[in-house]
């Protein structure tokens, strides 16, 4: 778009070697990136081919094609469909309740006047992000449990003594409400560093024409965000079925499953505990290519209809 | 300006580079020591290799060959050594002394089935590999020895370990249990030798016989006696049972409904397996722990507590009745009780009847005689070694071999008492600098701990819990059943299963666990009513459309061809 005239193979050869030459560096700190990314992302899916094979580890690839059999046995599971509707429901919960978090933290801050106040808050909700994983899940177990604070609170409403994490109508709730606990700040960052880009001056102008802080919010800071907001929905979007199953594994147990079992907890139990390989990333693939779909029908609709799009 | 820019990208670049690159200088360091084993070998090479078959044979071995062993880590030398590695541990260092042999041994960066196959995988496997191959590689050991992996052993075994085939001539079972479906034999054994009048339930109920006191009631016999005692527990003290899973996986109570069960089946009377998860007594018990949770009597978040959790809450008294082993709940529950000053009783409940009319059904863990392979010589291995590799673990099977893997080293670890038998010294029951008598057994001893090749004898128990007289007398207690009752399904049956089904089982099995596991919860919380005819009904069914019945078939099928080949080669009827 930058060059309005077409450029011979030639003139195309000497401008990327200029380009090198001037911005070198530049060049050698995205190297390792990319190497990362052919090492751990790309170089990897050659391993893919098992999901079409009785893959054996003594045997190595290529041996015992079997065409769509683990595909097949996948399709006819007793569990193919709960796992869909468990993977779609907790993100569709996470969608509703999770994701407008962290853009209201930032619009709050937004408004904030104090400097000193906005930067020790920040850190204070940035705090959660940092403890591992396997740590959050513990302290959640415990207080859900039937000793635990929130356990007992919700035991004397409800009357079951039981902990949450063995009540399967509560898992969704326990694991988005930790979620939201752990992530929302972090996730704020980006909301917040976006609203550093919006110029003063539109501020100004709009508390000339009369604007109160609501209408500035609603007018001025929101519009100003929106491309981060459904640019992030896109993501969310694209991994629709596919759940951080980490947290998953650290958090249910069998009294859960119903609720708690998705494809990535599936995959784990039959791939890493009981050693079915192929069938496993057949089913990882399936999850996978359902993801891309959905990830590349969201950009679509999101630029026909708000012009805003990834490519 | 510009320049001091590039430097900061030049490092920044160097950096991310040096990052991504530990991977690999990763793999490169846990080469080196088998790098390093290879050419020390080398430098051992004797130069005749003739002079190995002279004469009888005797320890230390001459002109030994080192070999490397993928092996895993007993509990308690990483505290005690501040690392995971076998090859510091007294033990590994005292049999090397005396078999003559240089063992290197090998672990994987997590004990997984993930890692083990990376290794097999990446042909990163050792001379011999340690206990790994039967839970790890997919389809067990059948499929190792069809895919080249492990080699056959009968012909080494007897030709270097003379001690080895002696105790399978005195104990024919034992060669049965080790053999497998094609007729030969891939694992050197480890050997669980318990005579009957020995104990050998290594887990059970555990009671409050304090509590018991002062309610002025006796040591349950039957299910219903349990049931009044939980009662009175609840009502005086508030106190529930608490266990892990296996309160209705293994032990006491599954016993109570469902005779003589182990991994999932059990033996009907005529010699048939059937499936546990399917069958009326396992309802009958659903249904009676459905009862006790609605009572309160259990503790509601018993599916989900880890043995420590057992142990916190017996500890602070919220607990009168508890599933637990031996040794990691009572043993060191009792350890802890002593360390905190918590004064507490308890004693192990004996095998309880169903009611007062029902026999007291079995209750222990599958064979008398049980021998598990667990030493397995891969393709990797050069043939010089094989001498030096039978020799050394021949060696376990000696008097002196078997005194080190179940007390380690006479005068330090272990003495003889009046009576002649081996017992632990003060070093390993009260240990100045606060380890556990399971940690230092990990420094000293092998054979307590999964994939030790010899023979565990059943005093390293007694050895083990005497700390703790209560703990001591357990295994006893748990075991006293009567000589009628009837014997365990074997464990060993999985030999015989041909590789195409074992790979059908482990199909079937994932499926099936997946929906036995969560139905189960579903049963003892009442979601579902277990009582309700429809209901079992239409869970069986589920089983049964994952094909439940094909996998009670292909036990049977295993059980038949065991049993033949005891008959036909062993004259032995089981």
């Amino acid at each position: 778009m930058a060059y309005k005239y077409r450029l011979s193979k030639e003139q195309k050869r000497k401008l990327i070697v200029k380009d090198f030459k001037k911005n070198w560096a530049i060049y050698l700190i995205v190297l390792p990136i990319i190497i990362y990314y052919l090492m751990f992302e790309y170089i990897p899916m050659y391993g893919v081919q098992i999901a079409f094979q009785d893959y054996r580890p003594a045997l190595g690839f290529g041996k015992n094609w079997v065409g769509f059999k683990h595909f097949e046995r996948f399709f006819t599971s007793p569990y193919f469909w709960r796992l869909f509707k468990n993977a779609f429901l907790i993100n569709w919960f996470e969608l509703i309740f999770s994701f407008p978090v962290p853009i209201i933290i930032a619009l709050l801050f937004n408004e904030l006047k104090s400097k000193t106040f906005k930067n020790v808050a920040n850190t204070f909700i940035y705090l959660p992000h940092f403890i591992t994983m396997v740590v959050v899940c513990s302290m959640v177990k415990e207080f859900v449990s039937a000793d635990g604070f929130i356990g007992q609170m919700v035991a004397s409403v409800t009357g079951v003594e039981k902990s949450l994490l063995l009540q399967s109508q509560y898992f969704r709730t326990v694991y988005i409400a930790s979620g939201v606990w752990q992530g929302a700040g972090w996730g704020s960052i980006i909301y917040v560093a976006a609203l550093q880009g919006v110029d003063t001056q539109l501020y100004d102008a709009a508390s000339v024409d009369g604007a109160g802080r609501w209408q500035q919010m609603w007018h001025v800071t929101l519009p100003a965000i929106a491309p981060t907001i459904i640019l992030k929905f896109i993501l969310e979007l694209g991994s629709m079925f596919s759940t951080g199953s980490q947290k998953i594994l650290l958090l249910y147990n069998e009294a859960i499953y119903d609720t708690a079992d998705v494809i990535g907890t599936y995959v784990h139990r039959y791939g890493m505990q009981s050693g079915q390989y192929s069938y496993s990333t057949a089913v990882g693939l399936f999850s996978n290519l359902i993801n891309v779909s959905m990830f590349i029908s969201a950009n679509q609709i999101s630029k026909k209809v708000a012009n805003i799009s990834l490519w | 300006m510009k320049s001091w820019k590039k430097i900061v990208a030049i490092a920044a670049a160097a950096s991310m580079m040096s990052a991504l690159l530990v991977g690999c200088a990763d793999d490169t360091t846990t080469n080196q020591p088998s790098g390093s084993g290879e050419s020390q070998s080398g430098e051992e090479t004797p130069d005749d290799t003739s002079s190995a078959e002279v004469e009888e044979f005797t320890y230390p071995m001459k002109d030994a060959q080192s070999f490397r062993v993928l092996g895993m880590c007993v509990t308690g030398v990483k505290p005690y050594y501040g690392e995971s590695n076998m090859n510091l541990s007294e033990y590994t260092k005292e049999a090397e002394r005396l078999t003559g042999i240089d063992i290197q041994v090998e672990h994987l960066p997590v004990t997984d089935k993930t890692n083990f196959n990376l290794a097999i995988t990446n042909g990163n496997y050792a001379d011999a590999i340690e206990g790994l191959v039967s839970g790890n590689y997919t389809g067990g050991v059948a499929q190792a020895a069809a895919d080249g992996i492990i080699i056959p052993l009968e012909d080494l075994i007897e030709k270097y370990m003379p001690n080895l085939t002696a105790l399978m001539e005195e104990y024919p079972t034992i060669r049965a249990q080790i053999t497998m479906d094609d007729g030969h034999i891939y694992g050197i054994p480890g050997i669980n030798l318990s005579k009957d009048e020995e104990g050998h339930a290594t887990n059970g109920l555990i009671i409050r016989t304090d509590w018991l006191e002062e309610c002025g009631l006796e040591m349950p016999k039957t299910i219903d006696d349990l049931y009044k005692v939980l009662v009175a527990f609840k009502e005086k003290y508030g106190a529930s049972i608490v266990s892990q899973t296996n309160l209705v996986t293994q032990g006491t109570l599954v016993n109570a409904f469902c005779p003589n069960v182990s991994a999932g089946f059990g033996l009907d009377e005529s010699g048939n397996a059937y499936s546990l998860y399917i069958s009326d007594g396992y309802r009958e018990l659903l249904s009676t722990v459905n009862k006790w949770y609605e009572e309160g009597l259990i503790h509601a978040d018993f599916l989900n507590f880890k043995v420590a959790d057992v142990r916190k809450k017996t500890l602070a008294g919220e607990v009168g009745v508890l599933w637990g082993m031996g040794g990691s709940t009572m043993n060191t529950m009792l350890q802890e009780a002593t360390a905190a000053g918590v004064e507490i009783k308890v004693e192990a409940v004996p095998p309880l009847a169903k009611d007062a009319s029902s026999p007291i059904l079995n209750n222990n863990n599958g064979e008398y005689i049980k021998a598990t392979p667990n030493l397995f010589i891969t393709n990797l291995c050069d043939e010089k070694k094989y001498e030096s590799i039978c020799r050394y673990y021949d060696f376990m099977f000696t008097e002196e071999g078997i005194r080190l893997g179940n007390y380690g080293i006479e005068g330090v670890s272990y003495y003889i008492n009046a009576d002649g038998l081996e017992t632990f010294t003060e070093l390993m029951l009260h240990n100045e600098d606060g380890f556990t008598t399971v940690q230092m057994m990990g420094v000293y001893c092998r054979n307590h701990s999964s994939g030790f090749v010899g023979i565990q004898e059943y005093n390293y128990l007694r050895n083990y819990y005497m700390a703790n007289p209560a703990a001591s007398r357990a295994s006893d207690i748990w075991s006293d059943v009567p000589a009628t009752s009837a014997p365990n399904i074997p464990v060993s049956f999985t030999n015989y299963y041909t590789t195409a089904e074992a790979e059908e089982v482990a199909l079937i099995k994932t499926d099936i666990d997946t929906e036995f596991t969560s139905k189960r919860a579903d049963f003892i919380y009442g979601k579902l009513d277990v009582d309700d005819d429809a209901v079992w009904a239409d869970y069986v069914n589920t089983l049964k459309g994952m094909k439940i019945d094909r996998y009670t078939e292909i036990v049977n099928n295993a059980l038949d061809k065991k049993a033949q080949v005891l008959k036909d080669q062993y004259g032995i009827v089981e």
